[in-house]
């Protein structure tokens, strides 16, 4: 919220960014040096009308559905009601529910994709997918609803989001394998998400964005983000998400307590922090934008709050970029109060974006 | 955009002071230790693949499927956890080539190659769909003498002496695969990115596959020192002549979820109308006053 007491701001960096680098990026499968996708981008896929009577869930899987559809690579997901029953290997793509522990060998959800990989001489050669069918594992702790993140792992909840796991299982529909190496929704999916306020919100990010561009076209349309969590480490073939922090001026990382779930900095009045957070181009194109820095009295980040900085970011559709900025603690906060120190990208609108909601995101702090 | 040539690099370096947590799953709930694969395996084997074979599940019964299934043949060179009578085995997973051009891949499951050298966690061979513990967390790959995970994280020993992933390697070995007589490989694209990419710093040194095969026989014998496990009967090997069949995992109805409502705090009258001007504005955070 709006502090009225700080109304001078404090134009930090105004900085292009000039640091250019290699970033592993998205992976997917090759054969006969053919990539192996769908022929046509426009991939027919229901869900099963047992695992998903009920409209909670089927709203959800249709959210994530949406999420794909909504990047701009060409690739369409066409989700309907599967009312003849589900099967793998029978030419339909379908998305089910089951409890069949043989099946899911333990894993919260499966994705199936077949493929046709043949070079006929005289012919040419064959290379593309044919079919994707997803099992989810029903005694997996998911919720279908994302409007209150406390509900939610890593937020001091007991549920695992559903549209994250989706979105990871579909992205396999489109030929895309895991990444363990990078910040993207094909590493673990439930700490691939956006935050702002309470309300929490799945999405494919800028990197398996890139995989779908690079697979099925690009269509012009345009994105930039913000988020509150970055790459961590390699799990296996996944990668780990963490949350960005917030370090002393030298570089040390500040003490902090957890509330919720989430990590609350104790900082003083007038300290000179690191503040991190990861920004991401989800579109088409290089996007020039201003990043505002705010101070709020919540977890929600809008301009309304009282700004403290300004950072100038060139972001282009590439791999995510994880940067720290210097930003001063306003000495006017009293002590012992608590604050949201957070970041609102395209602060000024001047990007026309598919999506607007994912433009802020915060870290917590506790004015000692 | 490139692609990458076949090489070393540090993308992450990672502390894990167990092994195998399944990423894709919450580490803590699921993740399989190296102590609790060890123990829920049915057998811990080293051996060299000598033969990978392909057969289509038998239509037996109105729920079942045809689905085609993947023969891997080891030749066993040792046995970490189990009946010492064993040479040979030959495990059943699920997927792989089927007919003619189509080939089934199931996304958490491994690959194999013949002349494959592995360390693996053997559990439900012909009843699970993937016959390891964790699926691809429960092999290790022995590439150039070198231990590795299924998907090419360096195998490390820590200070403190424990197990750990280390760096991420891109291998030939772990990139490419021979599908019948066909070659599928995994491209991974670099990106010219903004910033630096993130690394982490080695944590221990990369064992050797005879190191990290001696590590694991340690902590079979700690954990089983009667040597019980020695009187497991040997694991069944799939035979690729007997037809077989499996069930279609059926649909489920969803469970009923519950929405849980935002616990409100006290707020402002200035946060009160800040939230519904955030609403008015779909969301979007710049709010024009």
């Amino acid at each position: 919220m709006k502090h009225k007491n700080l109304l001078k701001l404090s134009l930090l960096f105004v900085s292009l960014t000039l640091w250019h680098s290699q970033s592993a990026a998205y992976q997917y499968w090759v054969c006969l040096d053919r990539d192996l996708k769908w022929d046509s981008p426009n991939v027919g896929i229901g869900a099963s009308h047992v695992s998903f009577a009920s409209s909670s869930w089927m709203n959800s899987l249709s959210t994530s559905v949406s999420r794909w559809n909504q990047t701009p690579s060409n690739f369409n997901y066409v989700l309907s009601t599967d009312t003849n029953g589900v099967g793998r290997g029978n030419g339909q793509n379908e998305v089910w529910f089951s409890n069949d522990p043989d099946a899911l060998q333990g894993a919260p959800a499966i994705a199936y994709s077949w493929w046709q990989c043949i070079d006929y001489w005289i012919f040419g050669k064959t290379v593309k997918m044919t079919e994707i069918d997803v099992i989810f594992d029903v005694n997996e702790a998911y919720t279908p609803f994302m409007t209150n993140k406390s509900a939610l792992w890593e937020y001091g909840g007991g549920s695992r989001p559903f549209q994250t796991t989706a979105l990871h299982e579909l992205g396999h529909g489109l030929g895309l394998a895991h990444v363990n190496y990078n910040y993207n929704v094909l590493g673990t999916d439930w700490t691939h998400i956006h935050v702002n306020g309470a309300n929490a919100r799945s999405y494919a990010g800028e990197d398996a964005t890139r995989g779908a561009v690079h697979l099925y076209g690009t269509e012009i349309k345009q994105d930039v983000a913000a988020s509150q969590w970055k790459y961590g480490s390699a799990s296996g073939e996944y990668s780990s998400h963490v949350r960005t922090v917030l370090r002393n001026e030298a570089g040390g990382l500040i003490s902090s307590t957890v509330v919720g779930g989430e990590p609350v900095y104790n900082v003083t009045q007038g300290q000179r922090v690191r503040m991190e957070f990861t920004y991401e181009n989800n579109g088409s194109n290089t996007q020039g934008v201003n990043v505002g820095v705010f101070i709020s009295t919540n977890d929600l980040i809008t301009t309304l709050d009282s700004k403290i900085g300004n950072i100038g970011l060139t972001l282009a559709p590439d791999v995510v970029f994880t940067r720290q900025d210097l930003i001063t603690i306003p000495a006017s906060i009293p002590r012992n109060s608590n604050r949201w120190l957070g970041v609102v990208v395209d602060d000024n609108n001047s990007v026309s974006e598919f999506v607007e909601s994912n433009n802020a995101t915060y870290v917590r702090i506790k004015i000692l | 955009m490139y692609s990458l040539s076949v090489k070393t690099f540090s993308a992450c370096a990672v502390i894990l002071c167990s092994l195998a947590v399944q990423g894709h799953n919450k580490p803590g709930d699921q993740g399989a230790k190296l102590d609790d694969m060890i123990k829920s395996a049915d057998a811990v084997v080293v051996g060299k693949v000598v033969g990978v074979q392909y057969a289509i599940s038998s239509d037996g019964q109105r729920e079942s499927e045809t689905l085609p299934h993947t023969f891997v043949t080891y030749e066993v060179s040792r046995i970490l956890k189990g009946s010492p009578q064993q040479s040979v085995i030959t495990m059943r997973f699920l997927g792989g080539r089927g007919k003619e051009s189509d080939f089934m891949m199931v996304h958490n499951s491994p690959l194999f190659s013949t002349g494959n050298e592995d360390i693996l966690f053997v559990r439900g061979n012909q009843r699970a769909a993937c016959p390891l513990v964790g699926c691809g967390e429960g092999r290790f790959r022995i590439i150039n003498g070198m231990a590795y995970s299924d998907v090419g994280q360096q195998i490390v020993l820590t200070k403190r002496q424990m197990l750990g992933f280390g760096q991420y390697d891109i291998l030939q070995e772990i990139m490419s695969h021979q599908v019948s007589q066909t070659t599928i490989h995994r491209k991974i694209v670099t990106e010219t990115g903004e910033g630096k990419p993130e690394q982490g710093l080695p944590i221990g040194t990369h064992l050797r596959g005879a190191g990290l095969i001696d590590f694991i026989q340690q902590r079979v014998l700690q954990l089983d020192p009667n040597r019980q496990w020695e009187r497991l009967p040997p694991i069944v090997s799939a035979n690729i002549q007997l037809p077989f069949t499996i069930n279609l995992p059926k649909p489920t109805k969803a469970k009923k979820a519950r929405e849980i409502p935002v616990r409100k705090q006290r707020q402002t009258p200035a946060e009160i109308l800040e939230e519904n001007l955030f609403k008015r504005n779909d969301g979007n955070p710049v709010i024009r006053q």
